[in-house]
């Protein structure tokens, strides 16, 4: 061993002179035409996310006259600021109201799916559990097979759930891939510990709420910012279910504004329709439904990034 | 709106409604026998349509002409606003109905001052469900599915259709066919053209929301035509080709023609191409099949190879309204007429702004040509099944204080609100929103009933004149589709996959990728499709109706 260390350290000083230390690569001196190309590459990258953002909130803050000198499409620089699409926008009620539905669906409904998602995965993680199996089988099932529009309306309204916040929520409760991933994370985490709990006497319950759950902060931050994304986006649900437009969601409030532009105009159009609202209006609605889920984000970024690595280096 | 217990029927119906909706057409194939019994033309064409009785209430400006089409202006709205009806349509009941809407959602009822005063009026607890249009269709067989049916609701068109309307909605015949209608006077008040939309089963299953037979509108920018110091009169293919040629200028980011599904009715007006469907002795050809349709794919080719059409046309989420009123296109050829004033009100605060309308000519220039119309109707609405009769009569009575005709005092509460919340009056008398009034009234009530279409631009008398103008020019030869109230099933998967790969391949021609050959069998798989079970339904109710309609 002694002479293959020595020979190996004895080639190593030929063959690359150019590392004066013996350190590993990532320690080295960076190159800086690497470190530029890293660069160019990471700015494209950002500027593909952060320029449609920033044209959405600079057309928001347009007035008519500057769309027009823009050719009618998307602002890329500003050309005054106007808060009349934001006016126009929250007069009303409706917008800031279905702001507040959204805040309240997304918070009591992510936290009702991460109590039933980790409550199920925790269940079926524990080896040997009555019913685990067919239970499981069915979560999996339910990930390959949608059961169609048509009957879960049905099953909605058989609940008596129609128009009511319930539905925005108890339908999409458990996602059954969110699940699968808290059940593999809560299997990784040592069985010793659930054992030495058992024998101080502690009860399931108190082992997933005393011992799992403080272990799993990460992968609950990133099931539950799964889950929290999905009930701000959802609308179909909401058209679905909710009748009274008073207790619609911000995401298909957000919807009349931008789909139905591109629609009238057509060829049936007649002499009454309302006038659809317009382009700085629809940016406003934009940045006003993608703001406070932004906010969230930062502080769940820690524990997403550690959520995603954790996965990667166990199994 | 009520829930009733789901019956094994009504979800068997629901899923086969569903099915279709959804893309699975042969389910649903076999049902096609029954169906051509029951909506044939014979039973069709003795149904008694709703006497016509004008409101006279109201004198318009420019006088309107039923057998044109040409729409009655007002200059302004009236001063005097007579009550149309007289009783309160309701005693405290509920009706429900469900209509898409265009513009964003308006405040509930609990805090919408004017959609309080509507139930006031009504006498009714107006439970309105609205969907953005984009999801209307989806809304509408979901609901349809569910057997969850509000009172009255706008409908949709879609597979089955006829079937659909006999298991679900009442027949009005016996509440407003022929001089029943007398009760609801307002409704009487719909000319009868507009009813033959509303015919199937051999019963009249729906009310129409009537809009000007015109249907088009040729809008282009007058304010930069009149800087350019060109005409916007182009007689024939010539003329029009050098037009556009004119407007364009790349360099400044100005083409002059938008869409070029629209511009193809100008073109098929232009190339004397049948109005949908030509008849001919009992025979009919659908438009896809004539030499012209091809002379217009040619045409537009030409057009997209001259490169005055916006680079992207075939894109279709271009805001070509925005693209217009920045003026980066010129013209918005075959536009619906209504966006007369959705453009004109777009575009307030644009300076200068300045529309006109062009009439089209015959592809050789030398006369006007015969103007394409539509069917007269934005929509229509049916009323579900009810027991008991008096909640029909009920909803007519809603649906009629509803369609209220232009310049009576229920009108201008329903389209302009309360004066002084919703709408301040100018000094000539024109109801001018507020901006809680715009909010406030976009209850779309409008896509349930309507009043007949008038010309009417608050504040803009001129507009007035000059669209009456140009109706009366342009509909003095007017070619209508001779299919017009009739009606045969052609929504299947196949019939709808066919019909998108001919506009594809059209499109593929347009911009030099196909040739006309791969149009012709494009055209000879929509024919297999569905054009020729079309052409037979229709020629078979043709001619047991003795001819069109």
């Amino acid at each position: 061993m002694t002479t293959l260390e020595q020979a190996t350290i004895g080639d190593d000083t030929v063959r690359r002179p150019r590392r004066e230390h013996k350190r590993p690569i990532w320690m080295e001196k960076p190159n800086p035409v690497v470190q530029a190309l890293k660069f160019v590459v990471l700015l494209v990258a950002v500027a593909l996310v952060v320029v449609p953002f920033w044209s959405i909130v600079v057309t928001s803050l347009a007035d008519q006259e500057a769309i027009n000198d823009a050719g009618g499409g998307m602002l890329m620089w500003p050309d005054g600021v106007s808060l009349d699409a934001y006016q126009a926008v929250l007069s009303g009620g409706v917008v800031t109201r279905a702001l507040l539905i959204s805040i309240g669906v997304t918070v009591i409904g992510t936290l009702l799916s991460l109590a039933a998602s980790a409550g199920l995965a925790y269940w079926l993680a524990r080896p040997g559990v009555v019913g685990g199996r067919p239970v499981l089988m069915l979560l999996l099932g339910a990930v390959l097979f949608s059961p169609g529009i048509i009957p879960t309306y049905l099953v909605v309204r058989e609940f008596g759930l129609l128009d009511s916040y319930a539905s925005l929520v108890l339908p999409v409760m458990i996602n059954a891939f969110n699940v699968i991933v808290m059940r593999a994370f809560f299997q990784e985490l040592p069985q010793e510990l659930f054992e030495s709990a058992h024998i101080d006497g502690a009860t399931p319950f108190t082992v997933l709420t005393r011992i799992v759950l403080p272990l799993s902060k990460a992968v609950l931050a990133v099931v539950g910012l799964f889950y929290a994304v999905g009930y701000w986006n959802a609308f179909f649900n909401a058209l679905l279910y909710i009748q009274t437009t008073d207790k619609w969601p911000m995401a298909l409030v957000l919807r009349t504004f931008v789909v139905n532009q591109s629609a009238i105009g057509g060829d049936q159009v007649g002499g009454s329709e309302a006038l659809p609202p317009q382009l700085p209006m629809q940016m406003a609605i934009l940045v006003i439904a993608i703001v406070p889920i932004l906010l969230v984000y930062p502080f769940l970024q820690r524990h997403f990034a550690k959520g995603v690595l954790i996965g990667a280096v166990k199994g | 709106m009520s829930t009733r217990p789901l019956s094994r029927r009504g979800l068997l119906a629901g899923l086969g409604l569903g099915a279709a909706t959804l893309g699975l057409g042969p389910l649903t194939a076999c049902s096609s026998g029954s169906r051509a019994t029951r909506n044939s033309a014979e039973a069709n064409s003795a149904v008694q349509l709703p006497r016509y009785v004008p409101f006279d209430g109201v004198t318009p400006d420019l006088p309107g002409d039923e057998t044109t089409g040409v729409l009655p202006g007002f200059r302004h709205y009236p001063t005097e606003t007579p009550r149309s009806v007289a009783e309160t349509p309701g005693s405290g009941e509920t009706v429900s109905g469900l209509a898409n809407i265009y513009s964003a959602v308006p405040p509930g009822v609990d805090r919408n001052s004017y959609w309080q005063g509507l139930n006031e009026r009504l006498g009714v607890t107006l439970d309105m469900r609205m969907v953005p249009n984009a999801d209307y269709e989806q809304t509408f067989s979901i609901t349809m599915a569910s057997g969850d049916l509000p009172d009255v609701m706008q409908l949709w068109p879609g597979a089955n259709f006829a079937d659909m309307l006999r298991n679900s909605f009442a027949p009005l015949d016996e509440f407003i066919g022929g001089d029943a209608v007398g009760d609801y006077p307002n409704l009487a008040n719909i000319p009868t053209a507009h009813w033959k939309n509303c015919v199937y089963n051999g019963a009249l299953y729906a009310v129409p929301v009537p809009r000007g037979r015109i249907r088009h509108y040729n809008l282009y920018r007058k304010d930069i035509l009149d800087e350019l110091g060109v005409s916007g009169e182009p007689r024939g293919w010539d003329e029009f080709l050098a037009l556009c040629r004119e407007l364009t200028d790349p360099s400044r980011r100005r083409w002059a023609i938008g869409s070029v599904t629209q511009a193809m009715y100008f073109l098929a007006r232009m190339n004397d191409e049948p109005n949908v469907w030509r008849e001919e002795g009992g025979n009919l050809t659908h438009f896809y099949e004539t030499e012209e349709y091809q002379q217009s794919v040619r045409d537009m080719a030409a057009l997209w190879e001259a490169g005055v059409i916006h680079p992207d046309t075939f894109n279709p989420s271009t805001p070509f309204s925005q693209y217009f009123g920045a003026g980066t296109t010129v013209l918005a050829l075959a536009d619906g007429y209504g966006s007369w004033s959705t453009t004109t009100l777009g575009n307030v605060d644009n300076e200068g702004f300045e529309l006109g309308l062009m009439p089209v000519y015959d592809r050789a220039g030398g006369e006007l040509a015969a103007w394409h119309t539509g069917n007269g109707v934005f929509n229509t609405a049916g009323l579900r099944r009810q027991d008991d009769p008096e909640r029909i009569r009920l909803v007519l009575r809603v649906l009629n204080w509803l369609a209220a005709p232009f310049g009576t005092e229920e009108h201008l509460y329903r389209v302009y609100g309360e004066a002084g919340v919703d709408h301040e009056r100018n000094d000539e008398g024109d109801p001018i929103y507020t901006s809680e009034g715009q909010t406030n009234t976009a209850v779309p009530t409008r896509y349930l009933v309507d009043a007949p279409a008038v010309l009417y631009q608050p504040g803009r008398p001129d507009d007035v004149d000059y669209q009456h103008a140009f109706q009366t020019t342009v509909l003095q030869r007017r070619k209508d589709d001779p299919t017009l109230g009739l009606y045969v099933d052609s929504t299947t998967a196949r019939a709808e996959a066919a019909e998108r790969n001919l506009l594809a391949t059209r499109d593929d021609v347009i911009q030099g990728r196909k040739s006309l050959t791969d149009l012709d069998r494009a055209v000879d798989d929509w024919r297999s499709a569905v054009g020729d079970q079309m052409r037979t339904g229709y020629e078979e109710q043709l001619q047991q109706a003795g001819g069109t309609r």
